[in-house]
C-alpha cells in the first residue's frame, strides 16, 4: 500500500533492555491506527452515535465532542469510514503517526500509574472503559482503563520516548518489563 | 503541592495540569469601542483579594478553557464553567 | 555513672544485634533501635557541640522535636548531615559523625566562644560585623560560618534514586498513636479508603513506652493487635517511616517516606525517599503531643533528657540513660518517668518539683522536692549533679542523668499551615488549632487531652463524624476499658529563675534566657522579630521544643498572657525534606521533558550534532570528515543549498488542522493579514498579532478545501498558538463553527531547499513540479512513486527555490533516506538549525529573534500586510495608536561591519557616530547576526530608530561588555537574492559561488 518503506518507530531499541515477559508488563503496538474526531458545534450527539457503531470498544474520551479512536493494530479503512459517516460534522484527522499506543498491565499497574498520574485510579473512581487526557510525566497522555489491571496510554509521538523512560523506572521495583506486540 | 481544579469535562485535577490567564470578568470589546475602552481591555488588571473568576486552560486534559470561580485567598472554589458556556450564557444574558 | 542497656525489656529485637560506628568507633546495638537509643545504651551521650557556643550537647528527646543529635550519616556520596538520631533507626553498618567540632567532638576549639559568650549575644552579628562593608563577604562571614553552623554537605554526586507519587484517600490519618489508631481502625472498618501514615518506622506512638493497658493488653501489644487487623483490611493502607510534612489547597498533603533509608546499600530499584501527594478527602491529624524541657541554669548538659524520653528509652528500648537519675518537673508527668525508672529498677535521685503541693504519687522510697527549682547543673560533657534550690537554701544532689518535664505542646504544625493562628488554651496551657476546614480534624493529645482514655475515644469520635459525613455508618463498639495512672496538670513556669549558669530556651540555636531579655529590651519583642532577632526557633528542628517557652518567656517578662504573644507562623515542612526528594526523577537527562523529532534517527545517521531548542533536540549542523568546527559545517551547507539542494528538518513546527464552516472566518480573524480569499492549494505566510498589536507568531496557512485549513507555527510558539486559538474559539467567538487540533506528531516535515531541489523531487513525486504544475506557494496532497500519500508545499524559508515535505511521521526516516540516495547525484546535503538560521539571515527573514514580543509588522517590514480593511482582528484595535505608528519606531535593517573582520554580535547596542553610549543615545539592537558564507563577511538583522530611512548610514555597532565598539553600514536586511529571482525559481542554475570548493 504505501511503499516500500519500513517504519521507524519511537520506542525503537528502547526495550532491548528487557527481554522477559512479567507480570506487571507494558506491550507497546508497532502500527496502531489513532484517529482524531472532533465534533462540531450542534453535532456532537450525531457524531457520537455514529463512533459508537464504528469504533468498538476503541472510543476514547479527550474533551466535550471530541474523541481518540485507538485500534491496536492497523486499520485504515476505519479512517476512511469515519471520515465517508461524519461528512461535514467533525474534523476527523489520523494521528496514528503522531500517538504511540501502550498497554500496561498487570497486579501492580496502579501502584506504578500512581507514581506517573495524579488522578485516582481506584475502581470506584476510575471504572474499566473510563479514558481521558491526564498528566503523565510530565507531559500529557491518553490513558484508559480497559481492564481491572489494565491500562492503555496514548503518549505523543514526540515525547513518547520520554515518558517510557519514566515509566519504565518507576516500574523496576515491581519488574515491570515491556515489549512490541507480535 | 498541589491545588486541585474541578474540571466539568475530566474531574479533579491538580494545578499542574492547568494554566492560568487571569480576569475572566473582562469582555473583548467591540471593534466599534473606544480606544479607552480597548486600552482598558488590554491593558488594566485588578489584583483582587478573595473571590473572582478567572480563565484556567486545561492544557494537559481536555484543553478547554474553563472559568473557575475561585477565591484567591483560600483557593476554595466555588464553580468551574467551560468558557464557551459561559461567554454564551453572557451573551445569552445581554440579550 | 553510665547509659545501659536494661538486660529485658523493651520492643528492641535481642536476637537481632547490629554494629554501627560513631565518630569511627564500632558500636553494637539491635533490631528495632534508633541511632539515639543505641548510643545511648553505649553510654555516648555526648554527641555534638551546639551552633554558637559549640558547647557539649547530648540527646534531648527520642522523638522527631530533637534540637541537640544532629549528626551526619552514611559516607562519601551518601552522606548526610544533620540527621536527628532520635529517629534515625539503626541498621547493621550504619556509619555516623558528629559535626560543628574540631578538631573532636571531646576537645573543640570553638568552644571557646563560650568564654565570648558575654559578646556573642543576640543580634551579635547584625551589630558588631557592619563595617567596614567590604568586610563582610570576604572575612567576617566566611568565618562565621566556619565557627558556627551543622553538618557540611557532600559535593558528590546523589547515587540514589527518588520518586514521586499520588495517593487519593476517603480518609488520611496522620499519627499512628493511641488516637490516631483508634481513627483508623473506626474508618477502616466503615469500609472507608483509609491512609494511616506515621513518620516512626514502628507505628503506634506513645503505645510503645507507656506502661498502661488496654483492655487487658499491654498498651504497645495491643497497638500491634490494631496494626495487625488493619494490615488485613483492603481499603487500608498503612505508610509506616512517612512524614506529613504539609497541609496544602484542597485538602492535598505532602508527606515523604523513608523507603531505604535504613539500609547501608540501597536496591537501585527502589528510591531510597519518595515524596507523596496525598488527596484526601477528610483528614484527622493525631499527631500527639511534645513535651517542653524547663528552662534553668545549666540545661543543656548532656544527660538532661525530657522526661518522656527518658521513658520511651526505657520502655520501648530497654535503654536507660544513667543509673541515678533525678526528675526536675513541674506537673504530673515527671512523676511517671519516676515511676518507670523505678520499674526499671534504676535509682531515682529525686524529683525536683517546683509546685507547693502535688496530688501525684512518687515511687516508694523517692524523694519528693516541692516548691523546689533546679537553678544550675554540675558535670562536664555530661551531667555529674544538680544544685537544687529550696526556700533559700541549695542542695546539691548527685546523678547522672536528669529527666526535666515542663508540659506538653499539642503538634498542631499541619492545622495551622494554611493561615489559621494558634488558640492559646489556659487551661490547657497550650496552643491548640483552631477548626478552619471542615476536612481537617485534630485528635487526641494533638488536640489537647491528656489522657489515653481520652485520647482513644477522641480519635474513634472524630473517625465517626468523617464515616457520617461521607453518608456512610460506623460499627457501634464499647470502649475498651484502659488501666493507667491518672497524672495532675502542669503548673506554668516558663523559667526558673535563679540561673547560675546559661539556661537555654533553643538548643539548636544557642539562644538562651538572657537573649530574649535582650530582644525584649531592644523593643524586638513581637515573637516573629524576636525569632529573627535571636534566632530562636529557627534551623532544622523550627522552634519544636523553643517555641512554647520562647512565647511563655516573653510574655512573662512583658506581663502578658502566651495568647497575647501569640506564636510565629506555620509553614511546611514540618521535618527536613531533602532536595533529592522534591526534585525526584526531575534531575540530569531528566530535569525536564525531552522531545524528539520522528527525523531524529535520520540525523544521528547522518552525523548530526544536537541542541536543545525548548524541549526539543534538534539537529544542529551535520559535520563532515575533514571538517573540526561547527562553523566550517554551517558554511558548506549554507553554500551547498545556494548552490544544490539541502534537506533539513522542520518537523517541529506546530501543525494544525482547522475545519468548519467558520474556519475561514476565523483564521481571518486570528491572522493580521487577509485569509478569507486564500485559494485552496494554496500557501500564505501570515502573522498573528497580540491585542497590544505586536507581533505574538509567524507561519504559513494552507487551504486543503474550501472549509479545511493547515496551519504552521513557529517550533517555539507552537504551544502557545494553540492555546491562543482555543481561548479566541472558545472564551470570545464561540459561536464560529469550527474546529480544530493539533496534528504536529503526526508529520514528519523536512524542507528541500536549492536550485536542484525541484529535479529532486520531480524523481520522487507523482506530480507536475513544473511552475505552471507547481508554482511557489502551492500547497496540496501528492503522491511518492513509491506509493504514499504525503503532502507538499512549495514554500521557503532559505530563499532558494524550496519544497516542504510533510510525511506521516513513522515513514519520515524512511521518506528522508530516499530523498537522500536520489538526491546524491544533485549533490544534496542535509543541513541543520545552524545553516538554517544563516540562510534566512542572509534573506533578510524574521524569527523570534527580532519579533521579541516588542515588534509589530511595520517594524518588521510586513506593513503592507496589514489587512485593515478587515471588521476585525486580534490586534486591529491597538495597532492604530499613537505609540505603534511613531516615525521614530525602531525598525528591521541589515548591518555589514566596515572592516569585514568586524564580527556584529547580536544583543549589541547602535550609537550614532561620535555619541556618548548611553541609554539617551541609543539608536536601536542588533537581534541576530551570523557570518555570511555566500558575502565573504559577517553580517547582521538589528532594529534601529527610523531605521528604513537610514540606509547606507555608518552607525557604531556597540557592546561594552564584550569591548565591541566599530563602524557599520546600515543596509537592507535582504543581502542576497534581492529581487527574489532564485526563490521563484526564474534562477534553476546556481550563481556563481563565492566559495567553489564549498560547492562541491
Amino acid at each position: 500500500m504505501n511503499g516500500p518503506f519500513s517504519l521507524r518507530h519511537p520506542l525503537d531499541g528502547a526495550v532491548s533492555a528487557y527481554p522477559a515477559v512479567n507480570a506487571n508488563h507494558v506491550t507497546i503496538y508497532p502500527e496502531p491506527q489513532a484517529i482524531s474526531v472532533c465534533a462540531l458545534q450542534g453535532e456532537e450527539a450525531a457524531v457520537a452515535a455514529t463512533l459508537d457503531a464504528l469504533a468498538g470498544d476503541g472510543l476514547r474520551r479527550v474533551g466535550p465532542g471530541e474523541w481518540l479512536l485507538v485500534k491496536h493494530r492497523a486499520d485504515s479503512a476505519l479512517l476512511s469510514d469515519i471520515k465517508a459517516k461524519t461528512g461535514a460534522s467533525a474534523l476527523v484527522t489520523d494521528q496514528s503517526n503522531g500517538r504511540v499506543i501502550l498497554t500496561i498491565e498487570g497486579p501492580d499497574c496502579r501502584a506504578i500509574l500512581a507514581k506517573i498520574v495524579p488522578v485516582d485510579l481506584h475502581p470506584d473512581a476510575y471504572p474499566v472503559g473510563h479514558s481521558g487526557n491526564v498528566f503523565f510525566a510530565h507531559v500529557s497522555a491518553g490513558l484508559a482503563r480497559i481492564g481491572t489491571d489494565r491500562f492503555e496510554i496514548s503518549l505523543m509521538r514526540s515525547f513518547a520516548l520520554f515518558a517510557f523512560e519514566e515509566l519504565m523506572e518507576m516500574g523496576l521495583e515491581f519488574d515491570l518489563t515491556a515489549g512490541f506486540a507480535t | 503541592m498541589a491545588s486541585l481544579i474541578t474540571c466539568p469535562h475530566c474531574g479533579t485535577r491538580p494545578k499542574e495540569e492547568f494554566a492560568i490567564k487571569g480576569d475572566a470578568s473582562r469582555t473583548r470589546p467591540s471593534p466599534a469601542a473606544s480606544a479607552e475602552e480597548w486600552q482598558k481591555f488590554v491593558y488594566i488588571r485588578d489584583n483582587p483579594k478573595g473571590r473572582n473568576i478567572e480563565y484556567w486552560h486545561h492544557v494537559l486534559g481536555c484543553r478547554r478553557w474553563l472559568v473557575v470561580d475561585r477565591d484567591t485567598l483560600t483557593h476554595e472554589v466555588f464553580a468551574v464553567t467551560d468558557a464557551a458556556e459561559h461567554a454564551l450564557g453572557r451573551a445569552e444574558g445581554a440579550r | 555513672m553510665t547509659g545501659f542497656r536494661l538486660t529485658s525489656g523493651g520492643l528492641i529485637d535481642r536476637s537481632r544485634p547490629v554494629s554501627f560506628s560513631f565518630d569511627g568507633k564500632t558500636f553494637k546495638g539491635f533490631e528495632g533501635d534508633t541511632l539515639a537509643s543505641a548510643l545511648i545504651a553505649n553510654d555516648q551521650l555526648l554527641v555534638g557541640r551546639s551552633f554558637k557556643y559549640h558547647r557539649p550537647r547530648g540527646v534531648l528527646t527520642a522523638g522527631s522535636s530533637e534540637p541537640n543529635a544532629l549528626v551526619t550519616i552514611g559516607t562519601g556520596p551518601r552522606s548526610e548531615p544533620n540527621t536527628r538520631a532520635t529517629v534515625a533507626e539503626l541498621y547493621g553498618g550504619l556509619t555516623s559523625r558528629s559535626q560543628n567540632r574540631w578538631p573532636s567532638l571531646n576537645v573543640d576549639i570553638g568552644s571557646l566562644n563560650s568564654l565570648l559568650s558575654p559578646f556573642l549575644g543576640a543580634g551579635f552579628y547584625y551589630k558588631t560585623f557592619m563595617w567596614p562593608k567590604a568586610f563582610w563577604e570576604k572575612v567576617y562571614e566566611p568565618f562565621i560560618r566556619m565557627a558556627a553552623g551543622l553538618g557540611k554537605l557532600t559535593l558528590e554526586r546523589d547515587p540514589d534514586r527518588y520518586e514521586k507519587a499520588w495517593a487519593h484517600c476517603d480518609l488520611l490519618v496522620v499519627g499512628a498513636g493511641p488516637a490516631g489508631l483508634a481513627a483508623a481502625l473506626k474508618a477502616g472498618r466503615a469500609g472507608l479508603r483509609v491512609i494511616l501514615a506515621d513518620e516512626d518506622f514502628q507505628p503506634g506512638g506513645s503505645l510503645l513506652s507507656v506502661a498502661a493497658t488496654i483492655g487487658g493488653t499491654p498498651a504497645a501489644l495491643y497497638a500491634k493487635t490494631v496494626l495487625d487487623e488493619l494490615k488485613s483490611l483492603a481499603n487500608v493502607t498503612l505508610m509506616p517511616r512517612t512524614t506529613v510534612f504539609g497541609w496544602y489547597d484542597d485538602n492535598v498533603f505532602g508527606a515523604v517516606e523513608k523507603v531505604q533509608k535504613h539500609v547501608a546499600e540501597p536496591s537501585h530499584a527502589k528510591p531510597v525517599e519518595r515524596l507523596w501527594r496525598v488527596v484526601a478527602r477528610h483528614a484527622i491529624l493525631a499527631t500527639g503531643a511534645i513535651e517542653r524541657p524547663l528552662v534553668f541554669g545549666g540545661n543543656d548538659r548532656p544527660g538532661v533528657m525530657t522526661a518522656s524520653a527518658v521513658s520511651t528509652y526505657l520502655n520501648r528500648y530497654g535503654v536507660s540513660p544513667g543509673e541515678k537519675v533525678a526528675v526536675f518537673t513541674n506537673g504530673g508527668t515527671g512523676y511517671r518517668t519516676a515511676r518507670d525508672l523505678k520499674a526499671a529498677g534504676i535509682e531515682v535521685a529525686a524529683i525536683v518539683d517546683t509546685r507547693a503541693s502535688a496530688t501525684d504519687r512518687a515511687p516508694e522510697g523517692v524523694r519528693v522536692m516541692l516548691n523546689a527549682a533546679i537553678v544550675d547543673t554540675k558535670g562536664g560533657k555530661r551531667i555529674k549533679g544538680i544544685v537544687v534550690e529550696r526556700a533559700g537554701f541549695e542542695e546539691e544532689i548527685e546523678c547522672d542523668a536528669l529527666a526535666v518535664s515542663g508540659g506538653w505542646s499539642p503538634v498542631i504544625h499541619l492545622a495551622c499551615q494554611r493561615g489559621a493562628k494558634p488558640v492559646w488554651s489556659d487551661e490547657k496551657q497550650a496552643f491548640l488549632a483552631p477548626q478552619s476546614d471542615a476536612r481537617l480534624t485534630v485528635a487526641g493529645s494533638a488536640a489537647g487531652l491528656e489522657t489515653l482514655t481520652e485520647a482513644l475515644a477522641d480519635g474513634a469520635a472524630k473517625a465517626e463524624a468523617v464515616i457520617a459525613a461521607l453518608g456512610k455508618t460506623a460499627a457501634a463498639e464499647a470502649a475498651l476499658a484502659v488501666e493507667d495512672v491518672a497524672y495532675s496538670r502542669h503548673q506554668p513556669v516558663w523559667y526558673v529563675g535563679g540561673a547560675r549558669s546559661k539556661a537555654f530556651v533553643d538548643y539548636q540555636n544557642d539562644v538562651h534566657v538572657k537573649d530574649l531579655a535582650l530582644a525584649e529590651r531592644e523593643a524586638y519583642s513581637s515573637i516573629e522579630l524576636s525569632k529573627r532577632y535571636t534566632t530562636s526557633g529557627m534551623a532544622t528542628d523550627q522552634g519544636k521544643i523553643a517555641n512554647v517557652n520562647a512565647t511563655g518567656i516573653i510574655a512573662s517578662m512583658k506581663g502578658v498572657s502566651p495568647a497575647d504573644v501569640g506564636t510565629t507562623t506555620f509553614r511546611p515542612f514540618y521535618t527536613p525534606v531533602s532536595l533529592g526528594t522534591i526534585a525526584g526523577t526531575s534531575r540530569d537527562r531528566h530535569g525536564r521533558p525531552i522531545r524528539r523529532s520522528p527525523l531524529h534517527g535520520w540525523a544521528e545517521k547522518n552525523g548530526a550534532s544536537f541542541v536543545e531548542a525548548g524541549l526539543w533536540y534538534r539537529s544542529s549542523y551535520f559535520l563532515k570528515a575533514g571538517e573540526k568546527t561547527w562553523r566550517e559545517a554551517c558554511d558548506r551547507e549554507v553554500l551547498n543549498v545556494r548552490a544544490n539542494a539541502g534537506i533539513c528538518d522542520v518537523s517541529t513546527l506546530g501543525k494544525i488542522e482547522i475545519f468548519g464552516p467558520d474556519a475561514a472566518e476565523f483564521l481571518n480573524r486570528l491572522y493580521c493579514n487577509p485569509m478569507l480569499k486564500l485559494p485552496v492549494g494554496k500557501a500564505r505566510y501570515g502573522l498573528m498579532l497580540r491585542e497590544d498589536g505586536m507581533v505574538h507568531d509567524d507561519g504559513t496557512l494552507s487551504r486543503l478545501a474550501p472549509d479545511h485549513f493547515f496551519m504552521t507555527t513557529t517550533t517555539s510558539m507552537a504551544g502557545e498558538v494553540l492555546s491562543h486559538m482555543e481561548f479566541y474559539h472558545q472564551a470570545y467567538w464561540p459561536e464560529l463553527k469550527l474546529r480544530f487540533v493539533s496534528v504536529s506528531d503526526q508529520w514528519a516535515q523536512m524542507s528541500i531547499a536549492g536550485p536542484k531541489s525541484r529535479a529532486i523531487l520531480q524523481k520522487l513525486v507523482d506530480a507536475d513540479l513544473s511552475d505552471d504544475g507547481f508554482p511557489f506557494l502551492a500547497a496540496r496532497e501528492v503522491r511518492l512513486k513509491a506509493g504514499l500519500s504525503v503532502r507538499l508545499f512549495r514554500i521557503s524559508f532559505s530563499g532558494e527555490l524550496a519544497y516542504e515535505l510533510a510525511v506521516p511521521a513513522s515513514y519520515g526516516e524512511a521518506v528522508a533516506d530516499l530523498v537522500m540516495a536520489e538526491g546524491a547525484e544533485f549533490g544534496l546535503q542535509p543541513y541543520g538549525l545552524e545553516a538554517l538560521n544563516v540562510l534566512r539571515i542572509e534573506k533578510g527573514h524574521v524569527t523570534h529573534a527580532e519579533l521579541n514580543g516588542t515588534v509589530t509588522p511595520d517594524d518588521a517590514g510586513f506593513g503592507k500586510m496589514m489587512g485593515m480593511s478587515k471588521p476585525d482582528f486580534v490586534g486591529k484595535q491597538l495597532s492604530s495608536r499613537f505609540g505603534l505608528t511613531a516615525a521614530d519606531r525602531l525598525q528591521l535593517v541589515g548591518l555589514k561591519p566596515l572592516d569585514p573582520k568586524n564580527e556584529i554580535r547580536a544583543g549589541a547596542h547602535l550609537l550614532k557616530e561620535g555619541a556618548e553610549p548611553s541609554m539617551a543615545n541609543d539608536q536601536g539592537i542588533v537581534t541576530s547576526n551570523c557570518f555570511s558564507p555566500v558575502l565573504g563577511h559577517p553580517v547582521a538583522l538589528a532594529l534601529l530608530k527610523s531605521g528604513r530611512e537610514r540606509i547606507g548610514e555608518t552607525i557604531i555597532v556597540f557592546d561594552r561588555l564584550r569591548g565591541d565598539e566599530f563602524p557599520a553600514t546600515v543596509c537592507s536586511p535582504v543581502f542576497v537574492d534581492p529581487d527574489n529571482l532564485k526563490l521563484k525559481g526564474a534562477v534553476d542554475e546556481p550563481a556563481a559561488p563565492q566559495r567553489k570548493e564549498a560547492a562541491e
